[in-house]
């Protein structure tokens, strides 16, 4: 994919914040330089996922209204070397920058960073069009639900109207319990809608959670399952050829037993 | 007589040879009323050319347009005050207002194709999107949840169709909507509507037509 990725997906609730905080930390943790822009004006939400919420002074409000220099702005992740973040305002609303404003800046960080995610806000107004302006590639996030999946397919004929040519699908949340008893949308369902490749999928999995309210990533977490398919996905990202794992079933106790036997699960 | 222009800009009524205003609201019927919901939710303005109308013809006429047809913005020519009009100047201004629109499009606006003749589409129609046209339609890909298409003619779809299709929308019944795969949200012919029943056998392609004034779907082989 290219240097600059939207991260987006018209429905609120479905982990863009959290995909944006992995993808960039466990690109961070490859040693590339990379700067999260959060384009939710009002919302802001990343600077909490990445437990970075008490060390903002300026915001990408203050950067495009001229009130301080961009490096002022930008706050250093001590925790990964070249993890930088940009946050949103949050008490201005997301008419407090233009589409042309957003694009100047993000061009400006792709000077300094191997790569700019640009976390999107839900919906398709002006905080959408802000966070598409500068952007190359998109990483569109759906999980397996109906009315997220109609939305992700307005978004993707948004972006195509924009441009934004190269877009990959993420599936986050997916529960094979549920997809086996029809409950859940199927990972070949959704993609006979959508139409576009599968950069991965995430399975539901509770430690998002508790990483999300501590602050810290699950790509950084080697017992998530998560963490693993995100760390997957920051492969893919970066070019390498990965299969696609989609998650197994829970094998059960007797299931595990037989794993230790060297039975097939 | 009147003549209807569809530019860029939006609707043109060019006025000639008229002689009062009940006779050219009844000659704008005619030339309208072939197409009655065409123009609806399309957001295109109306502007009247060769005319002086009073200022309550005016509001009349902008009432009736609005009402029957969904045409809402309704500008006449002879209207100069910029403050009454201030979207809508002379002339001359009134290409410059239509670049500033270029510059600002509504977010619908890229989304939706609205032409004359008939439209080849290869491509698939997502949520959101609304294709019009005053012809017959051929998408080849599918037409998503959520994604609308409109004809005055028949609609074909090489693909899924699981959208919304209206064909003969300005009220034909002889026309027919082809699907590779109906699985619609909804199917309406002329003034008719039909909810497909989910979870049916689908063989193949099919047929929608209307037979004895109902909508009835049928195998194409």
């Amino acid at each position: 994919m290219n240097n600059v990725i939207v991260v987006t997906s018209g429905k609120g609730g479905v982990g863009k914040t959290t995909t944006s905080a992995n993808i960039g930390v466990g690109l961070a943790r490859l040693g590339k330089r990379v700067v999260l822009m959060d384009t939710d004006i009002g919302l802001r939400n990343l600077d909490v996922v990445l437990g970075l919420e008490n060390r903002i002074v300026y915001d990408l409000v203050d950067v495009v209204s001229g009130t301080c220099r961009l490096k002022q702005a930008l706050i250093k992740d001590k925790r990964y070397d070249g993890l930088y973040l940009l946050p949103a305002a949050q008490t201005k609303d997301k008419n407090a920058i233009t589409p042309e404003q957003s694009k100047a800046l993000v061009e400006e960080l792709e000077k300094e960073f191997d790569y700019v995610i640009i976390d999107c806000p839900a919906g398709i107004e002006r905080g959408f069009q802000n966070a598409i302006a500068g952007a190359k590639s998109a990483i569109v996030v759906t999980v397996p639900e109906v009315s997220s999946v109609r939305d992700a397919d307005r978004i993707i004929g948004l972006l195509g109207a924009a441009e934004v040519e190269d877009m990959k699908l993420l599936i986050n949340r997916l529960r094979p319990d549920l997809v086996k008893k029809g409950d859940m949308l199927a990972i070949d369902d959704t993609l006979e809608i959508l139409g576009i490749d599968l950069i991965g999928v995430i399975p539901e999995d509770e430690l998002i959670f508790r990483s999300s309210n501590l602050g810290e990533p699950a790509v950084t977490d080697d017992s998530s399952k998560a963490g693993k398919a995100y760390r997957e996905v920051v492969d893919r990202i970066l070019g390498k050829d990965v299969p696609i794992s989609t998650p197994e079933e829970k094998t059960g106790f007797f299931g595990k037993v037989r794993k230790l036997f060297g039975g097939k699960e | 007589m009147i003549t209807l222009k569809s530019t860029q800009e939006g609707l043109e009524f060019w006025i000639s040879d008229a002689d009062s205003y009940p006779k050219i609201k009844k000659e704008l019927e005619d030339t309208l009323g072939a197409n009655r919901e065409f123009y609806r939710g399309t957001h295109l303005p109306a502007n009247f050319f060769g005319w002086e109308f009073t200022d309550l013809q005016k509001r009349e006429l902008s009432a009736f347009l609005g009402r029957e047809y969904g045409i809402y913005r309704v500008h006449f020519s002879d209207d100069e005050s910029p403050d009454q009009m201030p979207e809508q100047p002379k002339r001359r201004g009134r290409r410059a207002a239509a670049r500033a629109e270029e510059k600002a499009p509504e977010p619908e606006a890229a989304f939706m194709e609205r032409r004359d003749g008939s439209m080849f589409l290869p491509k698939t129609i997502r949520s959101g999107q609304r294709i019009e046209c005053q012809g017959d339609v051929v998408v080849v890909g599918d037409v998503n949840p959520g994604a609308e298409i409109i004809a005055t003619g028949n609609i074909a779809v090489f693909g899924k169709l699981r959208g919304l299709a209206h064909a003969g929308a300005s009220g034909r019944q002889d026309v027919i909507i082809v699907a590779n795969y109906l699985v619609p949200q909804q199917i309406r012919i002329g003034g008719k509507i039909a909810i497909i029943p989910k979870n049916r056998r689908i063989d193949g392609p099919e047929i929608v037509k209307i037979l004895d004034g109902k909508i009835v779907v049928d195998s194409l082989a």
